[in-house]
């Protein structure tokens, strides 16, 4: 197995084995994502796990078993990553939901994160359906599709994308668990984003909604799935080598001095900085119900929430000490002045 | 006089708070006891608002309901007001208003003075004429009540600091009611001869402030919170001093508040930063503690560090926003689902309000739980006098916190292992850089290494563990004040009560040479003393400003020996508890049962 740059292999970044179904999308996100924080050369111990309730939130038990998890309550994976990375500016928050868990008791949770733009991995790992509770539709379930028992969904379902971009997240994307050579690299990205990275990946369950009526089963995704763009990350270190032609592929520069790579599809261009283009993309794709993968929309220029937030840039506030923090009684007797 | 109890009653949104502040200080700083208490609506402009100014010899300053002045800027409570103001006394009523006194008791005395008029010399500006309209009120009283104009001007000018036309403008407003009460009014009060030494060294400040200041110095550096009446000025303070005292030398914060979308996240981002390292808490009242139940679990079960301030409110649901109750001590005490039992602190004061300000953080991470502080509206935004506040926090105990040095020296580390056999389990940080740091925490069921478990001896274990660690910290937690000298009968009260139980005492050893011992709880679970002050009384009146009594029924729940010697006081129509009617209250209970 190939050591990184820190010397580990991927046996490293490994957590402990799932117990989902065998078969479960969760289960080969969590792999492709194993593969990305090994291949990005991310640093095990600053790695913060962070998951609200349902089957993909716990999967932040199956990958990187060294670094802190937190499989908080149903819907609070936000806020709760909120917390963990101001008071650690440095942890790499990667934080896994569901469709159950951002879409419904976690909405408001899920878009005022994207609002203040807290530098993590959000992913979602969206199958439609209440897997833990055993099938029941989820907000994200399409108008028209039915449950195992037939039965059909009368409601519109919430784009988590078109939310997203709505909500002020600086970086959008769609993807299929099945596609490890999309998925990989966009999650590298994510990694490598300054700010939110938001993911919304058609994962599907193959218990409670893999049946003809699933718009997110396995066969309905792989026969309607669009890919925008074949997706490539370039780590920083890494030199651009000649096979980018210019008229074929763009590159997008990261804060870190990464590029993100974007080659046309049967010579299509998809320009993700265009937000227009984006949500009218992502509306097309919705009444079509089809499903439209790679970066959906991206702005480089973001401001992140740490800098909003002007937190302290050297010390993260977990490690602030009295000695060097607590003002003086001579501060307090000052305040105290105008009580007198 | 030696208790002179007046109200200003109002509109809210007519910028009376200014003028009843500075009349508030000035006697204050005269050398007079004082309390005030702003009975306001929840409401931003044109509703009832009251303001009561009690000064008294004896230096009480409990919440008299009974006035010896009415002050009526408001036509159409002027009904209302006359109710509770002692008969012969005088009202000094807005002539510029339609008030037909005819119609009123002729048991009162009434003065129309043109406030709005005297305004008006001042300045033509509707709005500017709306506040000068409450500076003149302040200028005539300063005449009535023969207050010194050198200490009122300097208040004045302490209040509008930096701003010279404000300061000019209210100054006029001010000598023309002064002249207008010379040359117009035959109205003196003979206040009592001040003692300095009463106000010397003390401050007039809310526990909002207070806390907000404790937390500053007790080194809080998360905040999350969801505006909500009556605690948002908690977190407001704290944003304001944090912003002044907690920044590094490039400007940079060494803390962090968020507003959150709803009190969900709120005390969910606590638990976050709480895990993560950060001292951490959330100000909110009633329905935001409510809200909070689900978390409050997480956070005992997983065992992370957290504060909950709640500055309690009248409820049940919205209730009262703007009315006082100590309602919240049942919920507080078992929030959430599932077995259990959370730490609760109680101020009582400004000043234990800016103790548990360090306390709290210290406790939630030395025993890595839920700890919430119940204030409430009274004491949260009504201005007390109080011993000035000194810094003597020496130590923010951090807990048991294992770094990486401390990690190479141990074979192994399982984050739930209770090694010390205190029920106390070391803990360790996300990011810190050692291979056996990392955990996994969770509000599943769990072994000692954080694994799940849903083995039922494993189960049982951990919750008798909890139990036991929060039993444990009974030694820990602020002691109970009390005073007993071998009395009648004794007062446990708690939190913002304090005033009204102490002069109820002195009422009672005065008027009926009863001798009444007396306690305040700070803390639960409780230290033993509680048990001990309650085993020597023959009898204990348990006063609770709720209509369920319920620090009486958590006392006998927990005292089951002691029920029949403790009986139950309650209050609970939003006002503050007044002593007068406890001291009756208490006389009659012991007439009817002691005697």
């Amino acid at each position: 197995m190939s050591e990184n740059k820190l010397g580990l292999d991927k046996k490293s970044y490994k957590g402990s084995p799932s117990t989902l179904c065998v078969g479960c999308g969760h289960d080969s996100i969590t792999n492709h994502l194993i593969s990305s924080l090994h291949g990005t050369d991310t640093t095990p111990h600053l790695i913060t796990k962070i998951s609200g309730i349902g089957c993909s939130s716990k999967t932040t038990n199956y990958f990187v078993d060294s670094a802190h998890g937190f499989n908080a309550i149903h819907g609070r994976m936000a806020p709760v990553a909120t917390g963990a990375k101001l008071a650690n500016k440095d942890l790499k928050i990667i934080g896994i939901s569901g469709d159950g868990d951002s879409a419904s008791i976690g909405l408001g949770g899920f878009v005022h994160l994207l609002r203040r733009n807290l530098p993590m991995v959000y992913i979602v790992e969206n199958n439609g359906v209440y897997g833990l509770t055993k099938g029941q539709f989820s907000a994200t379930a399409d108008l028209g599709s039915t449950i195992k028992s037939g039965a059909p969904n009368f409601f519109d379902s919430i784009d988590l994308c078109a939310l997203a971009m709505t909500s002020g997240c600086s970086f959008v994307a769609r993807a299929f668990s099945g596609d490890r050579k999309q998925l990989v690299p966009l999650l590298s990205a994510a990694i490598h984003h300054k700010g939110t990275a938001f993911i919304d990946i058609i994962s599907p369950c193959v218990t409670f909604a893999n049946h003809e009526g699933s718009t997110k089963s396995f066969n309905y995704v792989k026969e309607n799935k669009h890919a925008l763009q074949e997706f490539g990350f370039v780590p920083a270190s890494a030199e651009i080598t000649a096979d980018y032609d210019e008229g074929d592929t763009t590159l997008i520069k990261m804060h870190d001095g990464s590029y993100i790579s974007l080659k046309k599809i049967d010579g299509k261009t998809y320009d993700p900085l265009d937000y227009s283009l984006a949500m009218n993309e992502i509306k097309n794709a919705q009444s079509n119900k089809s499903v439209l993968t790679g970066l959906l929309y991206h702005n480089p220029n973001s401001q992140d929430f740490l800098t909003t937030e002007k937190l302290n840039s050297k010390t993260p506030l977990a490690h602030l000490k009295q000695k060097d923090i607590q003002p003086e009684q001579s501060d307090l007797d000052q305040i105290l002045q105008q009580f007198k | 006089m030696d208790n002179f109890n007046f109200t200003i009653s109002t509109v809210n949104g007519s910028g009376s708070q200014s003028a009843n502040n500075i009349l508030l200080k000035t006697l204050f700083r005269s050398g007079y006891a004082v309390s005030g208490k702003n009975i306001f609506p929840s409401n931003i402009a044109g509703l009832p608002t009251t303001y009561s100014i009690r000064v008294n010899k004896k230096g009480h300053t409990s919440y008299q309901r009974k006035n010896n002045l009415l002050v009526s800027m408001n036509s159409s409570t002027i009904g209302q007001d006359l109710k509770f103001l002692a008969k012969g006394s005088k009202v000094l009523y807005n002539s510029n208003l339609k008030i037909s006194t005819g119609d009123l008791s002729s048991d009162y005395e009434f003065i129309g003075v043109p406030f709005k008029d005297l305004a008006r010399q001042v300045s033509k500006t509707p709005n500017m004429v709306k506040y000068l309209t409450n500076m003149t009120y302040v200028g005539v009283l300063c005449n009535s009540l023969n207050l010194d104009r050198q200490i009122l001007s300097q208040v004045v000018k302490d209040t509008f600091s930096g701003k010279p036309n404000v300061i000019d403008n209210n100054l006029k407003a001010i000598e023309l009611g002064f002249n207008y009460a010379n040359e117009n009014l035959d109205y003196k009060v003979e206040l009592y001869e001040t003692n300095k030494k009463v106000t010397e060294g003390q401050i007039l400040i809310d526990g909002n402030t207070s806390g907000a200041l404790g937390l500053v110095y007790g080194g809080c550096n998360f905040m999350s919170w969801y505006p909500i009446t009556p605690s948002s000025s908690l977190a407001e303070n704290f944003i304001k001093y944090s912003n002044q005292l907690m920044t590094n030398e490039n400007g940079e914060k060494n803390y962090s508040v968020v507003q959150a979308e709803d009190e969900l996240s709120a005390i969910s981002m606590v638990l976050g930063a709480g895990w993560s390292g950060a001292r951490s808490i959330t100000p909110t009242s009633g329905p935001g503690l409510s809200l909070m139940a689900e978390a409050a679990g997480l956070s005992y079960f997983a065992e992370i560090p957290s504060v909950i301030w709640d500055v309690q409110r009248a409820g049940p649901s919205t209730g009262l926003p703007t009315r006082t109750l100590q309602g919240d001590l049942s919920t507080a005490v078992n929030l959430s689902h599932g077995d259990t039992e959370h730490i609760v602190l109680i101020p009582g004061t400004p000043l234990e309000c800016f103790e548990m300000g360090e306390v709290s953080l210290n406790i939630s991470e030395q025993f890595q739980t839920l700890v919430i502080v119940l204030s409430d509206l009274d004491l949260g935004m009504n201005q007390w006098m109080s011993d000035t506040f000194k810094c003597e926090f020496k130590n923010w105990n951090r807990g048991k916190i294992l770094n990486s040095e401390q990690l190479n020296k141990m074979t192994s580390f399982n984050r739930y292992e209770d090694v010390d056999n205190d029920g106390v389990c070391y803990r360790t940080l996300p990011g810190t850089n050692n291979d056996k740091a990392g955990y996994f925490t969770r509000g599943t069921g769990h072994n000692i290494d954080a694994a799940y478990s849903e083995n039922p001896e494993v189960f049982e274990a951990l919750l008798k563990r909890l139990k036991s660690k929060i039993d444990t910290s009974r030694s820990q937690l602020p002691k109970p004040i009390s005073n007993d000298n071998g009395g009648d009968a004794a007062i446990l009260c708690y939190g913002s009560s304090e005033p009204a139980c102490l002069e109820a005492i002195d009422h009672l050893k005065t008027n009926q040479k009863l001798n009444i011992n007396y306690m305040r709880v700070k803390s639960f679970p409780f230290s033993d003393e509680v048990k001990k002050f309650i085993d020597q009384q023959k009898k204990v009146f348990v006063v609770d400003l709720n209509r369920d009594g319920q620090m009486h029924k958590l006392l006998q729940s927990k005292y089951p020996s002691t029920w029949d010697k403790l009986s139950s006081i309650t209050h609970f129509n939003g006002l503050p508890i007044d002593a007068e009617g406890l001291a009756n209250t208490v006389y009659e209970k012991l007439n009817g049962g002691l005697a």
